[in-house]
């Protein structure tokens, strides 16, 4: 044994070398985005620089890097060893051993859990919040249907994990009766049911979801209310789709399509219950400051960054032009809203401009890509990013058609009026916020369908095999070019999308909301979030978007808007030393990422040039 | 008479910059025929290959494919994805599999690849495509339990062993239907054992899926054993074609590639 000979704590060169650039990177961010200076004293404006909050941030921020970095080693054998060399079991692995040996009482008492959590989030979002915390306010809460309605909804996932872990690990726990697929499909509809009974005559007028509804609501006639309707027929959906799947698998014994977590129908169904039950009913209850950084922050993030992950992450394509297509979106709402100079034949609503802006954006997306796609890795992305500006150069060059700098007019916002649905939004009110996030989710859940399931397609396979190896894929007939520019216009139009939906929130078109900043931005969402994986950017899009909110609302001194790129740097350094494949990376894309860091292989169809030519 | 040959290149020249890599190649591959061609280091086998795969254009000759189905068509200034979708497969010197997806996948690609439904279908799961996707996964399913790797069903491709990556990338161009299949030193990297193994599986490939079979390798043994007729490169050129034995016999290919005759037999009997 050395130990006496090692060194208690090794803080290398490289560490020292990466803090010192961290906190050098930090102070030139500082000058760069600090007060502006003026041409009669340039260096007032770095002085104050040096001297604000932000110097000092970034200051802890090395520090905690190198103090990370020194901790990522251990002793093992009296020796330091970096911790990435010592095996680490995943947490997946942790995670499903551990449901896989708990006991009954352990989840009798994850259950107790699951229900005192219940009752926690019914007491601080009920009607009785701001009493939160008084003893017989509590008392009440329980006389508050809507508390059962939660405890319900978890016991019943929790319920649904157990009986699928009890189901494989010892059979026979259910009685026969209980494994007909109708008293399943029935089970999982009264449940439903339940739900919507126990929770909904309680619910302030938007809960009834008003939209779909010609009436809007009558508050105790749950019976003939759609959402109880709604959450019944999800309830036997789930069951239905429970059912289906485990007679599936009994007829195919080999799993052909591995996931990113090995769990069955009934908790992967029941996990997307959550998700958007959340997705409907949590942002009735968040602070205006929450509310403000969903609708107005992470809405928009979360669909510029699911367009982009096809591009880059699924099709492995460096694109920084990617807001040409948001601004194209954009403009062309403002083009059929006759807000722009240039009038348009007949004004459309930005419900009708939606599809015309994805089929200019497509049009754009392969126009662009036919003949740049055939470019590889550092070329494509320049000639993109000439497209961005391109772009952004005409929206503010062309005054007679785009307004300029000056911006355009007013842009009309949603609004629909056919049998059955009346619709009408406002999308500049802050009162109406609610009702845009509400018209988000009514887009945004069937772009991630398409897209999940375009993932698991062909398409996504044939995409995974050019970014892995081109000259491979062409060995099989696949035309990488069609493939890219697939790729390309999808995520193109997405943008599009994107670029409508914003453009009605903000009302008013500046060139300089299009400007390259965001598409780095974007970009930076979807390799935060791990690149590849549809809830990677959506978790990496929540993450930024909530952070740049954050600093805006609670501005401590000194900060301004131009600021927010510094800490985006900062959060994508932070990701490329504690976890360079994503905060939720797709499992394809984590491989690929071992892969290159073993040397096997290039992550990206940008990769380095192969032999020959691959397109004509 | 051309429709007997699966494969008719006439005076293929091959060059870079003032490199020439094949010189006057001719090379008659008959339907259903295992050919080997045969060759010293850089004598141009793997040009030869990428020149009838599309990757290299040569500048002088002509290349005809005569597919079974479709007819003859000139292989020359056609791209790589083009050249397959012919019927032409064809696996790496050194194995280029997609390393992240799993054992299934990197055949389901190969299939799917001629497949028709496009992202709209795929999207919406149309019933076309489920129909297709349900095809590629039996028939993905038939060609791992055909190589022998049906266990490894949802192995990601960088986790097998060198033997099984082989394999592997042999079905999965076999998952594009070939009618001539293209095998660039299956067997380089193998151990004994893989070989014997291998040289079983390319003779049964030529039997059950009827497709002919064009192989670069260096290991004479299972040149000797499978091939029906051997070409020899040197120096980019042909300098000798016959069967195994008259290749064995034949004085320039044993002077520009065996050595000496006594070489020749040492190394056949390692």
């Amino acid at each position: 044994m050395s130990s006496s000979k090692t060194p208690r704590t090794q803080f290398n060169k490289e560490d020292a070398r990466l803090a010192i650039t961290c906190v050098a990177g930090g102070l030139l961010l500082a000058m760069m985005t600090g007060p502006a200076g003026s041409a009669a004293a340039p260096l007032d404006s770095a002085k104050g620089a040096l001297f604000s909050s932000h110097v000092w941030g970034f200051l802890v921020f090395g520090i905690v890097i190198a103090a990370y970095s020194v901790y990522r080693r251990k002793v093992r054998n009296g020796e330091w060893v970096s911790r990435r060399e010592t095996p680490r079991r995943s947490l997946k692995v942790m995670w499903s051993d551990w449901l896989g040996s708990m006991p009954l009482a352990g989840w009798i008492a994850l259950m107790v859990v699951a229900a005192i959590i219940a009752v926690l989030v019914a007491d601080y979002t009920g009607p009785y919040a701001p009493n939160k915390l008084s003893f017989s306010q509590f008392g009440s809460q329980f006389a508050n249907t809507r508390t059962y309605g939660y405890i319900v909804f978890l016991l019943w996932i929790v319920n649904s994990v157990r009986l699928r872990r009890s189901a494989s690990a010892r059979h026979g726990v259910l009685p026969s009766f209980a494994k007909t697929p109708a008293f399943r499909i029935g089970a999982s509809a009264v449940g439903g049911f339940l739900f919507a009974l126990c929770a909904d005559p309680w619910l302030p007028e938007r809960f009834s979801f008003a939209y779909f509804t010609t009436s809007g609501t009558s508050t105790h006639a749950f019976l003939a209310h759609l959402p109880t309707w709604l959450w019944t027929g999800v309830g036997a959906l789930i069951g239905l789709r429970a059912v289906l799947a485990e007679r599936k698998k009994s007829t195919q014994n080999n799993r052909l399509r591995p996931r990113q977590f090995n769990v069955t129908a009934n908790t992967r169904f029941a996990l997307y219950g959550v998700g958007l039950f959340a997705a409907f009913e949590a942002p009735k209850y968040l602070s205006p400051f929450w509310q403000e950084a969903i609708f107005q922050q992470i809405g928009i993030f979360c669909f510029l960054a699911i367009g982009l992950n096809i591009v880059v992450g699924f099709a492995g394509l460096l694109d920084l032009g990617y807001v040409a297509f948001y601004a194209l979106g954009a403009y062309v709402n403002a083009y059929f809203s006759g807000a722009l100079p240039i009038r348009p034949p007949f004004t459309l609503n930005p419900f009708y401009s939606i599809p015309i802006a994805i089929v200019v954006c497509m049009l754009a997306g392969v126009l662009l890509g036919l003949p740049t796609l055939r470019l590889r890795g550092d070329y494509l992305a320049i000639v993109t990013l000439g497209f961005g500006e391109i772009i952004y150069v005409l929206a503010n060059n062309l005054q007679n058609l785009t307004g300029g700098a000056n911006g355009s007019g007013l842009i009309s916002s949603f609004s629909m009026n056919v049998p059955g649905i009346h619709f009408a939004l406002n999308g500049q009110a802050l009162s109406q916020d609610l009702d845009f996030y509400y018209l988000l989710l009514a887009f945004m859940i069937p772009i991630l369908l398409l897209f999940t399931s375009l993932n698991n397609s062909k398409v996504g396979r044939s995409w995974a095999a050019i970014r892995e190896d081109e000259v491979a894929a062409a060995s099989l007939g696949i035309n990488g070019l069609k493939y890219k520019v697939m790729a390309f216009a999808i995520g193109a139009s997405t943008s599009g999308v994107a670029g409508v939906l914003s453009s009605v929130k903000a009302g008013i078109l500046f060139p300089s909301n299009f400007a390259l900043q965001v598409s780095i931005t974007v970009l930076v969402l979807v390799i935060f979030g791990g690149m590849g994986s549809i809830t990677g950017v959506l978790i990496g899009s929540a993450v930024i978007g909530w952070l740049l909110q954050y600093l805006l609302f609670h501005s401590f001194i000194d900060y301004q808007d131009a600021d927010k790129y510094m800490y985006i740097g900062a959060m994508l350094i932070l990701a490329m030393i504690f976890r360079p494949q994503g905060l939720w990376p797709a499992k394809r894309r984590e491989r690929e990422f071992h892969d290159a860091e073993a040397g096997l292989g290039t992550a990206d169809a940008m990769g380095a040039a192969v032999e020959g030519p691959l397109h004509d | 008479m051309t429709s007997d040959l699966i494969f008719d290149v006439q005076n293929v020249t091959l060059r870079f910059g003032g490199v020439t890599s094949l010189n006057d190649v001719t090379l008659q591959h008959r339907r259903g025929e295992i050919l080997a061609v045969i060759g010293p280091n850089g004598a141009g086998k793997t040009s030869l290959f990428n020149s009838l795969t599309g990757v290299y254009q040569p500048q002088e000759g002509s290349i005809t494919f005569n597919s079974a189905t479709n007819g003859a068509a000139s292989i020359i200034g056609k791209v790589p994805h083009k050249v397959a979708r012919l019927g032409i497969g064809r696996t790496f010197q050194a194995s280029r599999l997609f390393n992240a997806l799993t054992t299934f996948e990197n055949i389901k690609v190969g299939v799917e690849s001629g497949q028709k439904s496009g992202p709209i279908g795929s999207m919406l799961k149309l019933p076309r495509t489920r129909h297709e996707e349900t095809q590629s996964d039996e028939r993905a399913l038939e060609l791992l339990e055909f190589v022998g790797l049906k266990h490894r069903l949802n192995t990601p491709a960088d986790s097998l062993p060198y033997g099984d990556r082989r394999r592997l990338e042999i079905a999965r161009a076999l998952g594009t239907n070939p009618e001539v299949l293209l095998l660039d030193e299956p067997a380089a990297g193998t151990n004994p054992s893989e070989k014997l193994e291998l040289t079983e599986l390319i003779r049964n490939i030529a039997a059950e899926f009827k497709v002919s079979i064009l192989l670069i390798e260096h290991d004479m043994r299972l040149v000797m054993a499978l091939a029906e007729r051997l070409y020899v490169l040197n120096f980019g050129s042909v300098i000798a074609e016959g069967t195994p034995d008259e290749i064995r016999a034949n004085p320039r290919v044993i002077e520009a590639y065996l050595g000496s005759a006594d070489a020749g037999q040492a190394k056949e009997t390692n």
